[in-house]
């Protein structure tokens, strides 16, 4: 089994969680809290380290990776139901990313073209990531991450010259609670997506530089997040950024450099793609090694085709229309991240913290191929 | 059962691909019969019979390939001495009498490259290969002297690495003076040149080359594997070998480095890499190669680090040109106009007034033309290639204008995305980049910039699954090392480069600096 290393689980766990938070987490919080909503993007750094500090103990303390890790914690039985379980919702998870980017190019990019093509064009290139196995499309989220950010913080850099009023970050004082701790929840719950790790957690070749990396991705998670809300504030104030669909891209759309250099969100937009076709990929990739693993098959590689036809199909007949797909953002896919990606994986960690699990029975659970 | 397979033995005898596996039966008209036999319709073919020493004469035969040696060292060094000397020797010691070839190898000849052979294939290799075959009456074995020496091209300028500073030698068709030019710049006992017989036909000679102690061994093992598995009739080129040894075979990413410069290949076996050269092939290839190290020109180490460092910078950007920029104009103008400045985007509609095509297919025509022109200026005699294809790009590139099938800005892209692609030190880099352009074209005409980062994701993901003698294709930037990238990225200066670039299984990383690196 091929390794994988620090820098590669840095880039992972980036891909996996900035793109679609871009698109997600900014409005959210506008809207919550207003000229506040920065201050829960700062406060989701100490619910992310909490939340990567539960899935380092789980690697650590567990001999296999997810998902044969669920039947070592759980038992053969709910192990195995488990994986079955996280096959359909990681699917469900991917097909939502899928949807979500469509509709988002649909109405911002290129209106006029069925979804339907965006759909399979997206599909064809995550086949193409899975087929080629986990150590290539692992180095693709690298070079991905490796150009991308780098190009993200000069777009943002660039946002950064536009003109400021900092007037419109007060008051800091007037903060509804609730609105604050929903707010926080849901900037931190995007973090859960980082659950990939308990797949390559295992694979990682380094400890110490593995602990390095998560840190590394949620320092640069809250930053990029905190500035891109403070930026839409900064910029547009609370009131008018409330009312942006994807304030992100209002702020790049803004910006203008001599008159010449204009609109240039359809670059940020370019990179946001590479971001969505990885955490799509990642999705997918669990939801096809739970699969695996449950049915003890040999390969994931030959289940990425009819997977991606259900993927396909699941990811147009979620939601008919945008506003649908508005509401499972707000309400349906937040509650499927707290349970399949926080509330198992923290099942998990109290049945490895109070209960203890036998050598002999994780060494008798067969381990996936995951080459 | 003879009969039943209708073959006699008297066929056999006569059949030259069943000779050809027989031993020397040491009576020399047999064997002067059999090789005449084999080596039958071949006009070019030199056979000596005559006699030496005295007390009695010897009877023996000379053999070789008119044109493949030196005739002059075939009759000073050879028959001059059997002819002479051995009469001087036999009447001293009252004849030979026994061990004849001993004699002649250890005391008569003077030649040092001289070798024993024992069966007809090894006459005809060494024959073809241009030495020449002594064979002496009653002995079972015969006597190989190196007399090669042909007609060849001599050591010229490299014609597709053209550089400024450094060194302007280049390989040439002879594969003896390509090892010597690179052992004359690596005077190490360590640097290794294992010979390969490769061509059931051809029997092309081929050359492993590698730095001992700093060429992973298993690396070197891997080769080595590949080639002594290699099984086709002929090898022509070393482009040939690459076919046959990379690790995945249908792409149109090589997986090898070419190169026609010397210098080059001493520089890449000094960082750990392999080279083959193949006897007839006035080019190198390199192995393991990753895709970055196709940005690097060997001029880069010839120069102050500062202004290498910025050129070669400004040949990645000139690389991200020449892949992008005909598809980026596509996908600007069709789907995302919003970006051009209104002033701009005036201009360009001006300029389009009365082109009956759409932009996809003015730049599918523009680049396809200049495809052909830059083709056609390659393969026209040299006289007058370049000036066709300037004469050609000029008059047809205004007379398009003229004619309003383009417009301006387009036969402005095109030109700059050609002077972008020549920019590319490696030939093979071009050539992927020219054949890539296409399909970012037809992207970015179907779906604007999100075709352009869909073609692109999949060219990364289909060059992430590439590897090179096991090394991964992107390194050293996917799997990210910032050292090594650093490296690519700039050219370090000397002083700072104290490691060779990381591989798997190398012994000796210390470049400078350190007692580990000495022999």
């Amino acid at each position: 089994m091929q390794r994988i290393s620090s820098f590669q689980i840095w880039a992972t766990l980036i891909v996996m969680t900035i793109p679609i938070a871009f698109l997600e987490v900014p409005k959210r919080q506008l809207e919550a809290l207003g000229n506040n909503a920065w201050i829960a993007v700062l406060l989701a750094l100490p619910f992310g380290l909490l939340i990567y500090a539960m899935y380092m103990f789980i690697i650590h303390r567990s001999q296999t990776p997810f998902p044969a890790m669920l039947e070592e914690h759980f038992g053969s039985v709910a192990g195995r139901l488990l994986q079955i379980f996280y096959f359909v919702m990681e699917l469900g998870i991917a097909a939502f990313g899928i949807r979500l980017f469509v509709e988002f190019v649909e109405t911002n990019v290129l209106p006029g073209t069925p979804i339907s093509v965006y759909i399979v064009i997206l599909l064809v290139v995550c086949f193409s990531a899975l087929k080629s196995g986990v150590q290539t499309f692992v180095r693709t989220f690298e070079i991905i991450a490796v150009l991308g950010l780098p190009l993200t913080l000069l777009i943002l850099a660039l946002g950064c010259i536009q003109p400021l009023n900092p007037e419109n970050l007060l008051p800091i004082s007037n903060i509804d609670l609730k609105e604050l701790g929903i707010a926080t929840a849901s900037t931190s719950i995007i973090l859960s997506r980082g659950f990939i790790i308990l797949v390559l957690g295992k694979l990682a070749n380094d400890w110490q530089g593995m602990r390095r990396a998560v840190i590394g991705a949620l320092l640069t998670y809250v930053f990029l997040l905190t500035l891109t809300v403070m930026l839409s504030i900064l910029i547009f104030g609370a009131s008018t950024a409330q009312i942006l669909s994807f304030p992100t891209f209002t702020i790049i759309r803004n910006i203008d450099i001599a008159q010449f250099i204009q609109n240039i969100d359809i670059i940020f937009i370019g990179v946001w793609i590479l971001g969505m076709f990885a955490t799509t990929t990642g999705t997918w990739f669990i939801s096809l090694l739970s699969l695996q693993q449950a049915l003890r098959l040999s390969s994931y590689r030959f289940l990425t085709a009819p997977t991606a036809l259900i993927l396909g199909v699941f990811a147009i007949a979620m939601a008919e229309n945008i506003l649908e797909v508005h509401i499972l953002s707000n309400i349906i896919i937040p509650f499927l991240y707290g349970v399949v990606l926080f509330f198992i994986p923290f099942l998990m960690f109290l049945r490895i913290l109070f209960a203890s699990t036998s050598n002999q029975s994780a060494k008798s659970i067969p381990v996936q191929n995951m080459d | 059962m003879r009969y039943l397979s209708g073959k006699s033995a008297s066929d056999n005898a006569s059949d030259p691909h069943k000779l050809i596996d027989q031993d020397i039966t040491g009576i020399l008209t047999t064997d002067q019969a059999n090789l005449e036999t084999i080596l039958q319709n071949c006009s070019d073919i030199v056979i000596k019979p005559f006699q030496f020493g005295s007390n009695p004469p010897i009877n023996g035969m000379l053999l070789y390939f008119d044109g493949l040696v030196d005739r002059q060292e075939v009759e000073i060094n050879l028959l001059k001495p059997l002819m002479l000397e051995m009469d001087m020797l036999c009447s001293q010691n009252g004849g030979l009498h026994d061990d004849v070839l001993k004699n002649v190898r250890y005391r008569i000849l003077t030649m040092a490259d001289l070798k024993t052979v024992k069966d007809y294939n090894s006459i005809c290799h060494h024959i073809s290969s241009g030495d020449t075959v002594f064979l002496i009456d009653g002995i079972k074995e015969a006597l190989v002297a190196g007399t090669r020496s042909w007609q060849s091209r001599g050591v010229e300028r490299p014609e597709n690495e053209v550089v400024v500073f450094g060194p302007k030698e280049a390989f040439t068709e002879t594969l003896r003076f390509n090892t010597a030019m690179i052992r004359r710049r690596v005077k190490s006992v360590n640097l290794k040149m294992e010979s390969y017989v490769i061509g059931r036909v051809t029997k092309t000679d081929v050359v492993l080359c590698y730095v001992s102690g700093i060429t992973p061994p298993n690396l070197v093992n891997e080769v080595r594997s590949r080639l002594s598995s290699i099984d086709t009739d002929a090898v022509l080129d070393s482009e040939y070998l690459n076919s046959f040894i990379a690790d995945t075979r249908v792409t149109i990413f090589t997986q090898v480095e070419n190169t026609e410069k010397p210098d080059r290949v001493c520089g890449h076996l000094l960082e750990g890499r392999m080279a083959i050269l193949v006897d007839g092939s006035p080019t190198a290839m390199i192995l393991p190669i990753s895709f970055p190290q196709f940005w690097i020109a060997s001029e880069d180490y010839y120069t102050p680090f500062i202004p290498a460092s910025l050129y070669r910078m400004g040949r990645f950007i000139a690389f991200l040109m020449a892949l992008l920029l005909p598809s980026i104009y596509v996908a600007v103008t069709t789907y995302h106009q919003e970006m051009i400045p209104t002033a701009l985007y005036l201009t360009i509609a001006a300029t389009r007034q009365g082109v009956p095509f759409p932009i996809f297919v003015e730049a599918f025509l523009m680049e396809a033309t200049f495809e052909l022109l830059r083709e056609a200026g390659l393969r026209l005699p040299r006289a007058v290639g370049p000036a066709v294809s300037i004469v050609g790009a000029l008059i047809i590139g205004d007379a398009a204008v003229q004619a309003g099938l383009v417009s301006t800005p387009m036969v402005v892209i095109v030109a700059f995305t050609g002077i972008a692609s020549f920019v590319a030190p490696n030939y093979n880099a071009a050539l992927i980049i020219r054949i890539a352009r296409f399909v970012f074209l037809i992207a970015a005409a179907a779906l604007g910039f999100m075709g352009i980062m869909i073609v692109l994701i999949l060219m990364l993901i289909r060059m992430a699954s590439l590897s090179s003698l096991g090394l991964p294709y992107l390194s050293p930037l996917a799997p990210f090392n910032w050292a090594q990238l650093s490296d690519i990225i700039v050219r370090r200066p000397w002083y700072l480069a104290n490691q060779r670039p990381y591989m798997e299984g190398m012994e000796n990383q210390a470049r400078q600096g350190s007692k580990e690196g000495q022999e």
